[in-house]
């Protein structure tokens, strides 16, 4: 008997004490279970260089400047260019990118050193909070380049003066006789995941396959690992890092090659976005950037490549 | 003695369960709101706003969603969540208050003053909302438009935009209530 009282009043009491919540109490458990999809793993289509995950709501278009500029090295103690505005070179790559529906976007862009680029990516899967908890958003891309000049490329040791030598020839490792010679395509699956409200990281498998070889000893398709973050510093400010990474038989055999890198900050707000980064390519096409960058990435010229992007957003669909 | 005793207990228990039926539901109230600048003006609608009302005790609660807020265009609601109200951080907004003088027999349309406290962002403040009341049959309608600073939220403005995004946002409400039935 003792007992049962026990429990009523047990019960009783915590009764009691659910009831005496208040009215916003209340509500919480009113609260149907509400799944919310994870929003801005990245601010852009691109982390930096390459894609994000992101798609852009429908009727959504951005457009773009990417510009590189970066400085000649000495070689053999011989100044061999000098320009006295900011740097010695610049390259620069303008785009646009539309969003056809809300996971399909399409875009295309055309650089200053006579390389055409496309690509369209599709949503696969939404990161998502709540009820329904997915872990990771996953996006699809398909893409591609053009060169309507030939790249050349250095035949030497990867060291950023010998680009520069004239005394050796350079000599393209692709073959420039047909339309499909200067075409790469390129195939991506982007799988990121926001794991805090500030934090980002992103794991880019990429399949390139080039559409011609002007040396044996090089593979046609190349496998490599894209490494992205995002780390947000701000209300608008972030910080950015990308790598690419290629097992060494993977990549191409006559030359040598390094992964693109880039560290930089973003700023965004309103329609604008605009990003300063430090990398080691001067090129824009993916899978050029990625299969052909002779360069490591370090301070000295030649070798640093200071990146600045400027993406500006419209809106041709209002809700 | 001993069952009498569990008796006494019950009494406040039944009547506890007899209360439930005394509050009103709003599963779909629609709270919008305005910035009005010289260079945009900024839109917003959010029409899954939760409110219980209890017109016994004239209190009434409100919970907003932040992340259920739809802009014109797809960026601004982007910006709104990650940049300005910090969703992730802060998903939701509530208010918590009592309606002054509420008379909840009166059938037809009494203008009231609301006093309770608005909750955005983690930062409290009280406030006092003007609102419509209507009473028809079996259910309650409230709505009513107020105003809010956002420099009380703490809702920074950088400095490039400080003529497109108003200091004063203009905040309108419409809720409808029916018996609250679990």
């Amino acid at each position: 008997m003792k007992n049962s009282i026990l429990v009523i009043t047990l019960f009783y009491l915590g009764w009691t004490s659910i009831y005496s919540q208040g009215l916003l109490d209340e509500l919480y458990f009113e609260e149907k279970e509400y799944t919310e999809t994870v929003q801005s793993t990245f601010k852009m289509l691109r982390i930096g260089m390459f894609h994000s995950v992101e798609t852009r709501k429908q009727g959504v278009l951005e457009l773009s400047a990417y510009t590189r500029y970066w400085n000649i090295p000495e070689v053999d103690g011989q100044v061999i260019e000098r320009n006295s505005f900011a740097s010695d070179r610049m390259s620069a790559r303008f785009g646009a990118d539309l969003a056809l529906t809300d996971k399909f976007t399409i875009g295309g862009g055309w650089a200053s050193n006579g390389v055409l680029d496309g690509y369209f990516k599709h949503r696969i899967i939404q990161q998502s909070s709540g009820k329904k908890k997915i872990p990771v958003s996953i996006t699809g891309l398909i893409g591609g380049s053009h060169r309507l000049e030939n790249i050349e490329n250095i035949p030497g040791d990867g060291s950023a003066t010998s680009i520069y030598d004239t005394s050796v020839a350079n000599t393209s490792i692709n073959l420039e006789n047909s339309f499909t010679a200067k075409t790469n395509v390129y195939a991506q699956l982007l799988i990121a995941s926001k794991l805090d409200r500030s934090f980002s990281l992103q794991l880019s498998p990429t399949f390139i396959y080039r559409g011609s070889n002007r040396f044996q000893e090089n593979p046609d398709a190349h496998f490599a690992i894209g490494l992205g973050g995002r780390y947000k510093t701000g209300k608008h400010t972030s910080l950015f890092s990308e790598y690419y990474w290629m097992p060494k038989s993977s990549a191409l055999q006559n030359i040598e090659t390094f992964g693109p890198f880039s560290l930089g900050m973003n700023w965004e707000v309103s329609k604008v976005q605009i990003q300063l980064f430090l990398t080691n390519t001067g090129n824009y096409a993916e899978d050029l950037v990625i299969t052909e960058t002779p360069v490591n990435f370090n301070f000295k010229d030649g070798n640093l490549f200071f990146g600045w992007n400027f993406i500006y957003v419209l809106h041709l669909k209002k809700k | 003695m001993n069952r009498q005793l569990c008796l006494l207990l019950l009494i406040p228990l039944l009547l506890g369960f007899s209360k439930k039926g005394d509050k009103y539901i709003s599963r779909n109230g629609n709270v919008t709101f305005f910035s009005y600048a010289s260079a945009e003006n900024i839109k917003a609608a959010n029409n899954q706003v939760l409110s219980l009302l209890e017109p016994k005790t004239d209190k009434i609660a409100i919970s907003i969603l932040m992340r259920a807020f739809e802009f014109e265009k797809s960026l601004m609601q982007e910006h709104f969540n990650d940049s300005y109200i910090e969703s992730e951080q802060f998903p939701k907004a509530t208010f918590e208050g009592t309606i002054l003088n509420f008379d909840k027999d009166f059938s037809g349309t009494q203008t009231k003053i609301i006093k309770g406290d608005f909750t955005l962002r983690g930062i409290t403040k009280p406030v006092k909302i003007k609102a419509d009341i209507t009473k028809t049959f079996n259910s309650y309608l409230i709505s009513g438009e107020t105003e809010l600073n956002i420099k009380d939220y703490k809702i920074k403005v950088p400095q490039i935009l400080a003529n497109r995004i108003a200091q004063t946002v203009k905040i309108s409400f419409n809720f409808k209530y029916k018996h609250y039935e679990k």
